[in-house]
């Protein structure tokens, strides 16, 4: 589910064709319109990295060539996620490996939220994909942000994932069900 | 009794199917009971953004650019050629595993042309095994032992030339047929002493040479032995060594070695010659060969060079006497062999003398051979 709101190009399939060919403006609908979801995963995916960094990497790997076969905007949905879940991955094995911890903020412990901070986050779209993810397990919440956040199909997930398309209804089966219960119960438990 | 908080939040929380949660996910539907889940997941779904982004430019260059393309088609031939260079590695191996086989079988079945083929077999019998062509090792050669039983003769024949074809005329002289070169030539030069000198051993003057020559011949007596020597051993030998390396240790020339053997056989000869003066000057064997129209030859057929007598072209007296020499002393050619009859008669009358028998068994075997 793509949304052309904004876009020049009101055909996105045919806007990444276009794009590959040297179509600029092409080139720039098709980024407007899948960056936002990718820093989003990104974010929450890889929190307290440089997300920017992340994204650019991305984008350099799509302009190598490895969307070049993408003839759709969902092909190449799947492809630019499928670089960034691999991303992740190797960012998570790098920390594993040499784990970071800023001394002084360990000497001063957690810092207090900003009021202000929590207002923007608040109203912004992280907030409602923090919202969403909160209380799903690791594989739930990268399904789901990859179906909401990504706008993959099911069977594009399982491609993504390594995982069978089965397996992925299951799973997001699974985390609305939880989802839904929480906010069941904060609705009963304000 | 009261049901726990978990069992309550169960029984109120709101059936979801797996179709339920397809629609919700893909937003295409909103259950019932289920909008603000609904609401939640619209809001996290994000819309495209606007100009701005620092990012935008850089991917935008990136992508349009035309050399990007390229890249995954480099790698796929790097891959590409590394498995090329493997599938070349491996058909170039097998095709040399296939022509080392191909021609180590033809090396075994001998079908090779003759100097390839000799060269394989030495370097074959240099690893012990024997192929045709292989070189005779002389500390595997045959050995001249005396018989115990006196009848055969004496040469053991080593079991690699057991394979070797014989040739024809060689069936009485089978097991000689194995004997290396040195000891063929100790069997002639004993031989030649024998009939050089036969009056002389009849006498007793020579009873060493007598002895050995019983003790090689057992039975079959000295001068049958040698006459059987005399005409397979160098016949072998010619067979061994190139014409010129012949002609260079006998001396004998190809043209009065090839005039003196003549064309045709001694029998044949004969027939055609039956009525000429050769029979009466005692050639039967070749003086009527070079006349196949029956005209008497004894215009150039003295008695004393009788070999040659009958010779169609070119007839020497020296050449007959040579041809005879180089039978007597058995380094006649194979090629002139046809008139070996004829000139066997033409043998010092001592040795004729001495050997009727082995004479003709000379004359018989080389016939044989010219058929």
């Amino acid at each position: 589910v793509s949304s052309t709101r904004g876009a020049p190009w009101e055909d996105l399939d045919a806007a990444v064709g276009a794009a590959f060919s040297g179509d600029e403006a092409a080139a720039a609908a098709v980024f407007r319109t899948v960056q936002p979801s990718l820093v989003s995963y990104l974010r929450s995916q890889a929190p307290g990295s440089a997300v920017d960094d992340l994204a650019g990497e991305v984008w350099l790997a799509v302009a190598r060539g490895a969307a070049a076969s993408a003839s759709s905007l969902d092909q190449l949905r799947a492809v630019v996620f499928t670089i960034a879940r691999r991303r992740v991955v190797d960012l998570r094995r790098a920390e594993r490996r040499r784990p970071a911890v800023p001394l002084a903020e360990h000497r001063a412990g957690p810092a207090a939220p900003d009021v202000a901070d929590l207002v923007v986050q608040h109203v912004s779209d992280g907030a409602a994909v923090d919202r969403l993810l909160r209380g799903l397990s690791a594989e739930q919440a990268e399904v789901v942000l990859l179906r909401v956040v990504g706008g993959l199909s099911a069977e594009a997930v399982a491609a993504v994932t390594d995982r069978t398309p089965g397996s992925v209804r299951v799973i997001q089966h699974r985390a609305l069900r939880r989802i839904a219960a929480e906010l069941r119960s904060e609705a009963v438990m304000p | 009794v009261s049901a726990p908080d978990d069992e309550i939040t169960e029984m109120r929380r709101p059936l979801i199917d797996l179709d339920d949660a397809e629609a919700l996910l893909s937003g295409t539907a909103v259950p019932p009971g289920l909008e603000d889940l609904a609401g939640l997941l619209q809001s996290a779904r994000l819309g495209p953004t606007h100009a701005g982004d620092p990012l935008e430019s850089v991917a935008v260059a990136a992508m349009t650019r035309p050399t990007v393309v390229t890249a995954p088609k480099a790698r796929a031939g790097r891959r590409g050629v590394l498995v090329a260079k493997a599938l070349t590695a491996k058909a170039v191996a097998a095709l040399v595993v296939a022509l080392l086989g191909g021609v180590a079988v033809a090396a075994a079945a001998g079908v090779l042309p003759a100097p390839l083929q000799s060269t394989i077999a030495r370097g074959f019998h240099r690893v012990g095994v024997s192929i045709p062509g292989a070189p005779r090792s002389p500390g595997r050669a045959t050995t001249a032992t005396t018989s115990s039983s006196g009848g055969a003769p004496f040469v053991t024949v080593p079991a690699t030339t057991a394979t070797e074809r014989p040739g024809p005329g060689t069936t009485d002289a089978a097991p000689l047929a194995g004997a290396d070169a040195r000891t063929r030539d100790e069997v002639v030069r004993l031989c030649r002493a024998y009939r050089a000198d036969a009056s002389a051993i009849a006498a007793g003057a020579t009873p060493e040479l007598l002895v050995r020559l019983d003790a090689l011949a057992g039975a079959s007596g000295p001068a049958r032995y040698c006459a059987t020597a005399l005409a397979v051993f160098p016949l072998q030998r010619r067979a061994e060594v190139s014409p010129r390396e012949a002609r260079a240790s006998t001396g004998v020339s190809d043209h009065a070695a090839g005039t003196a053997g003549g064309r045709s056989s001694g029998r044949t000869a004969g027939a055609g010659h039956a009525t000429g003066s050769g029979r009466a000057a005692g050639t039967r064997g070749s003086a009527g060969s070079g006349h196949p129209t029956g005209t008497p030859g004894g215009s150039n057929a003295p008695a004393s060079s009788a070999g040659s007598s009958g010779v169609r072209r070119r007839a020497s007296p020296h050449r007959g006497s040579a041809a005879a020499a180089a039978l007597s002393a058995g380094t006649l050619r194979a090629p002139d062999r046809h008139g070996a009859g004829g000139l066997c008669r033409s043998l010092p009358p001592a040795a004729s003398a001495g050997d009727p028998d082995g004479h003709r068994s000379v004359a018989r075997r080389a016939n044989r051979w010219s058929k």
